[in-house]
């Protein structure tokens, strides 16, 4: 049966009440029962006779005697349902008069439903579906369409038996960017469906029924939908199942801590085939400040006009891509003034668009101060200093471009280290720097004011380094920096000393964006060759290294905590984000970034407030045994320096980027924007589309003020506007007017899994079997209801009701007969 | 005290008679062929004399044109003795007043003890169900015939049938030939039956089996849900016996065929009296047959 022109079927009895004949069932059985019971006595001598022919004909006679029984029952059963009125309707049909039906049709609009089927997406598939549905309904039907990516949204209509204004809304429906989670919207369904007053309800689901929107609230959705199946007709409409080509851009990393105004830079574009057949010929662009019209041309597959000079996009080719494969591509690209930046990275070459855009802000600054407090400076010998060859590896030709390069050094010692200093730096760095005793205070030791001042400015979003050493005490470490302050990702249990058997980092254990550099590039091969022979023990619990199993994590995905920032409540206080994404957020603020070859942290990364604190277990410089010059901590930064250098500027820029999050934000997350002064301004919100929304002026709070952003559905780059004060005219207006780039990035959980459910597994997870259609219109399976019928029963029960009279007459008497 | 000598039966019946069919060995002399030779009216043979025999008998005749002495025999004619075999076990019981198979069976039995003895020859009368349960000896005193009607009187139905064993038990305790009437239903297995009354043919003795059967067993012709109750071992039966009708039948009409030409491969007379038929017109046409045909 073809459902795009039989959509809604309705069953129902004109007169329930003679349903009560149904029990008229029972009299074939009380009368065979009461005959049973009726009968003479007859002394008989010829038993002998009897029981031969008893033990003949008993079994054909017991069968017989039931077939009887169950005739006339059955006769009897389909009399009084014939009698009640069974109707069945076709709903919307030409010329039917069918009651009134209240439908719910819920919309999955994560990206992957752009996926082209044909010449339409799936979700425009599923939108004409549902256009012939609201055809065929009946007058007085009511229709809410709600939507759903990892949260629901009721779209109306205002007036449900609106339905004019419900195709309006249906044409408007829209793909976000963010993944797909079918319990809440599937909630919000019922709930509607359960408010209203038809007796007939049906709810419709279109999706693409991708695993991870099932599977990981399998349980709530089988509970959802179980309670109420029998009130609610429950049609889920896959989506057609092919197999189709995606290549997602999993993260942009530049390849300088902090980009300087005018200086052309690589950045490493982290691309991954999450499909299941080899991509070819795929093309690559970054754009700088890139114009929306162009990125949008570049993602259509247009040639880029000439006027888009080589300063603002750089493309490539990529010839092969391997599913499951993750390869980077490096692209150059210049930021001539100071601020903030858009990069946008592009691919085309795909089956599914949702993923293959990933913008990013940057800040280029002309010099960047980096305060480093290092506890051992030697005045007399520079190379001895702890801090030696990070300061080279920092600023590399440092002696000729100390002064000009971008990243300014400060090296203090720990006695002279002042809060002042913080001020006018965004990174701090501790190098093998003693903290006080808890009962003996040391000369060289840190006073307590840059400490409190420390843990201050990690709060406020800035980052801190910490590298081990001889002079790091491990006491001390975690009475300060982990129980007073909290900077230490994990306590250290104390100085491992492996003697004549160290460790090697394995760079396989990369496992944040700025290292996956080192995975993937095999010119960086020798990170595994470092040597490290003492290092800090971190106590780290057993599950999250047993998780590890030594290996590395998959690479880092958009909602890793190093890219987490401040998520905050939406404004009508209701939290949106999913619980396990937000419960993971806060329950795991600390990524172990690198690892030994035996599974021990080597770089540990702790999101505190809005900064971070990165430790890594070795120590800066290699340090020296007494009396030799033999290398006492490790092997990395004399010996290895063509691997120390990116490993220090990819460990910068990953703090120095994380000053930048605050601009990048994942679909669906929430922005907690904090004005860097108390004003009286008002903000604007402009969407990637051009559209406008005014939010107002920053909420204030106690110590500050502040504006929430949550309406992030759909990635590209949002411009935060703010209009200082009131001007005198127009031109003055504009003037006033300064905006931010805030970058919303698809969350890409949506693509790296992209496995559909068939119908016969959605049956499994929610143990009971709904419908199923094809977007198409075919019917795939579920169970056979009525409303699949299209016949009158009535009719159909009383030929039934005639044949079973004729068969029962010719079985009575052929069983009379004897045989 | 009902009498089981009706007048019509016996009147209707006496001028036929019983007649041994077969040779019969009696004590007496009477209306029957003997084995043996003696004086009577009938000759058979001439043998020669040897001394010690009677020379009343020598036939002079035949001397005057042999020159031999020959003696002249003559078939002797005895009376019989004859065994009337009453099975009085539960299953005789079925049946309402003069249906009832066991009074049809008691009045057949006097009625022939009557004749028997009023031609002059013997009878002998044994009841019994699962054995012998009561055995008058062989007389023709005409008082006999009394002593058969009390003992017949007295006779209540009980225990079930197992007429083989006692038809090889008389047969072994029969010294001379002569007539065995078995009167019963015969609802046991026909093969043990068969095997007694061979025996009993073994020995000489002229058998009739006079097989009693009760017009409901015949034509089955209930009707409802019925409770049969069995008269002899106690087994309860519920059952719609229109739908079992044809197959009791078939299985009635198999078990009487078998019977029949068991009988009839042992020269067995088989009568079967239909207790709804008058026992006079039975009798007579029974009798009369017995008179067409005589048996060697």
């Amino acid at each position: 049966m073809n459902p795009t022109s039989s959509p809604i079927l309705f069953a129902f009895f004109q007169s329930p009440a003679l349903l009560f004949g149904l029990a008229g069932v029972s009299i074939p059985i009380l009368i065979h029962l009461f005959f049973r019971s009726r009968f003479r006595i007859v002394p008989w001598g010829a038993m002998k006779f009897l029981l031969t022919s008893i033990e003949q004909t008993s079994r054909r006679l017991k069968f017989q005697e039931l077939l009887l029984l169950v005739c006339r029952c059955l006769l009897v059963g389909l009399l009084a349902l014939a009698l009640a009125g069974p109707t069945l309707k076709r709903l919307g049909g030409a010329g039917t008069t069918s009651q009134p039906v209240d439908v719910v049709l819920l919309f999955d609009t994560s990206y992957s439903m752009g996926a082209r089927e044909t010449t339409l997406s799936r979700l425009d598939e599923a939108k004409k579906k549902a256009g012939t549905l609201l055809e065929n309904l009946p007058a007085h039907s009511t229709m809410q369409i709600v939507t759903c990516s990892d949260r629901a949204t009721v779209h109306g209509p205002y007036l449900p038996d609106d339905l004019k204004t419900a195709r309006t809304l249906l044409n408007e429906i829209t793909l976000t960017s963010q993944a797909s989670d079918l319990q809440k919207g599937i909630a919000e369904s019922v709930a509607i469906l359960e408010r209203g007053q038809s007796p007939s309800k049906e709810l419709y689901i279109f999706s693409d029924m991708q695993k991870p929107a099932l599977e990981t609230q399998a349980g709530a959705i089988a509970q959802t939908l179980e309670g109420v199946k029998d009130q609610i007709g429950i049609r889920f409409v896959h989506s057609q199942a092919q197999k189709f080509r995606n290549v997602a851009i999993v993260g942009i990393s530049p390849q300088s801590p902090v980009p300087r105004p005018g200086e052309r830079l690589g950045y490493s574009i982290l691309l991954k085939n999450t499909g299941a057949e080899t991509l070819t010929d795929l093309r690559v662009g970054l754009f700088v400040d890139g114009k929306e019209e162009k990125v949008q041309e570049f993602l259509t597959g247009k040639k880029i006009d000439a006027k888009v000079g080589p300063r603002d996009l750089e493309t490539t080719s990529l010839a092969k891509l391997e599913p499951g494969e993750t390869r980077l591509v490096t692209l150059a690209g210049a930021m001539d003034k100071p601020g903030l930046h858009v990069l946008t990275a592009c691919v085309t070459g795909d089956d599914l668009p949702g993923d293959n855009r990933h913008d990013m802000v940057l800040e280029v600054k002309d010099s960047v101060q980096v305060l480093i407090v290092d506890g051992n400076i030697d005045t007399r010998d520079a190379e001895k200093s702890s801090s030696f060859y990070l300061l080279h590896a920092m600023v590399p030709d440092h002696d000729k471009e100390k002064d000009t390069h971008q990243l300014v050094p400060k090296l203090v010692p720990p006695r002279l280290a002042s809060p002042a200093d913080l001020e006018n730096s965004a990174l701090c760095v501790l190098v093998n720097c003693p903290l006080p005793k808890e009962l003996v205070r040391g000369e060289d030791d840190v006073p307590d004011a840059f400490l409190d001042a420390l843990a201050r400015f990690v709060r406020s979003g800035k980052g801190l380094l910490i590298f081990a050493g001889d002079r790091v005490n491990v006491d001390d470490y975690n009475r300060l920096f982990g129980m007073r302050h909290g900077l230490l990702p994990y306590p250290i249990r104390n100085v491992v000393d492996r003697g004549k058997e160290p460790v090697n980092l394995s760079r396989q254990s990369a496992n944040i964006p700025a290292y996956l550099r080192f995975k993937d590039d095999d010119t960086l091969r020798h990170l595994d060759a470092v040597t490290v022979w003492k290092f800090l023990d971190l106590d780290e619990p057993l599950e999250k290294r047993a998780g590890t199993d030594g290996k590395p994590k998959e690479p880092a995905k958009a909602k890793d905590p190093d890219k987490a920032k401040d998520v905050a409540k939406s404004k009508d206080g209701k939290d949106e984000k999913t619980p396990d994404a937000e419960e993971k957020k806060d329950s795991d603020p600390v990524v172990v970034a690198l690892r030994y070859d035996n599974g021990a942290p080597a770089v540990a990364v702790r999101q505190v407030g809005a900064g971070e604190v990165v430790l890594v277990t070795t120590s800066a410089d290699q340090g020296v045994k007494k009396g030799t010059s033999e290398p006492s901590w490790n092997f990395f930064s004399r010996y290895l320096g063509h691997m120390y250098v990116p490993f220090i500027q990819s460990t910068l820029s990953h703090l120095l980027q994380r000053q930048t999050q605050a601009y990048n934000v994942v679909a669906g997350d929430s922005l907690v924007w904090t004005p860097e002064e108390k004003d009286t301004k008002t903000y604007s919100l402009v969407r990637p589309d051009g559209k406008e929304t005014r939010l107002g002026a920053a909420e204030k709070t106690e110590s500050r003020s502040q504006l929430v952003l949550s309406d992030f559905a759909s990635a590209g780059v949002y411009r935060l506007k703010t209009n200082e004060g009131a001007a005198k005219d127009k031109k003055e207006k504009e003037s006033r007017v300064t905006s931010v780039p805030l970058a919303v990035l698809p969350d890409l959980r949506e693509s790296d899994n992209l496995e559909s459910y068939s119908h016969e597994e959605i049956d499994a997870l929610l143990r009971f079997s709904p419908s199923h259609w094809l977007s198409d219109g075919s019917k795939v399976g579920g169970e056979q209801t009525a409303h699949e019928f299209d016949m009158t029963w009535a009719k159909w029960l009383l030929f039934a009701v005639l044949a079973l009279v004729f068969f029962e007459t010719g079985l009575a008497y052929w069983c009379s007969r004897g045989w | 005290m009902p009498t089981y000598l009706n007048p019509d039966v016996v009147s209707r019946a006496e001028a036929l008679g019983v007649k041994a069919r077969t040779i019969v060995e009696g004590l007496r002399v009477g209306d029957h062929r003997s084995p043996y030779r003696g004086f009577s009216v009938e000759f058979v043979q001439h043998r020669e004399y040897v001394p010690g025999d009677d020379t009343r008998h020598i036939d002079w005749k035949s001397y005057c044109r042999s020159d031999r002495y020959t003696i002249k025999q003559y078939e002797q004619e005895t009376n019989f003795a004859c065994h009337i075999l009453l099975d009085a076990s539960r299953s005789m019981l079925y049946g309402e007043g003069a249906t009832n198979k066991l009074e049809y069976a008691k009045l057949l039995t006097a009625c022939m003890s009557y004749l028997i003895i009023h031609q002059r020859d013997s009878v002998g009368l044994g009841v019994f169900d699962a054995g012998w349960r009561t055995r008058l000896p062989i007389s023709g005193q005409p008082g006999h015939v009394l002593k058969i009607l009390e003992t017949l009187e007295g006779v209540e139905p009980r225990d079930k049938t197992a007429i083989a064993p006692l038809l090889h038990d008389l047969a072994g305790h029969l010294k001379r030939r002569g007539l065995v009437f078995l009167i019963s239903d015969c609802f046991e297995d026909v093969n043990p039956l068969l095997d007694g009354l061979q025996h009993l043919r073994f020995d000489g003795h002229e058998v009739t089996v006079f097989h009693v059967l009760h017009p409901d067993e015949l034509e089955f012709p209930f009707d409802g849900m019925i409770k049969f109750d069995g008269l002899e071992l106690g087994e309860k039966l519920l059952a719609r016996p229109q739908l079992i009708r044809n197959t009791y039948l078939k299985a009635l009409r198999t078990y009487m065929t078998e019977l029949q030409k068991g009988c009839e491969r042992n020269r067995v007379d088989y009568v079967q009296l239909n207790t709804a038929r008058p026992l006079a017109e039975t009798l007579v046409a029974y009798l009369a047959k017995r008179l067409k045909f005589r048996m060697v």
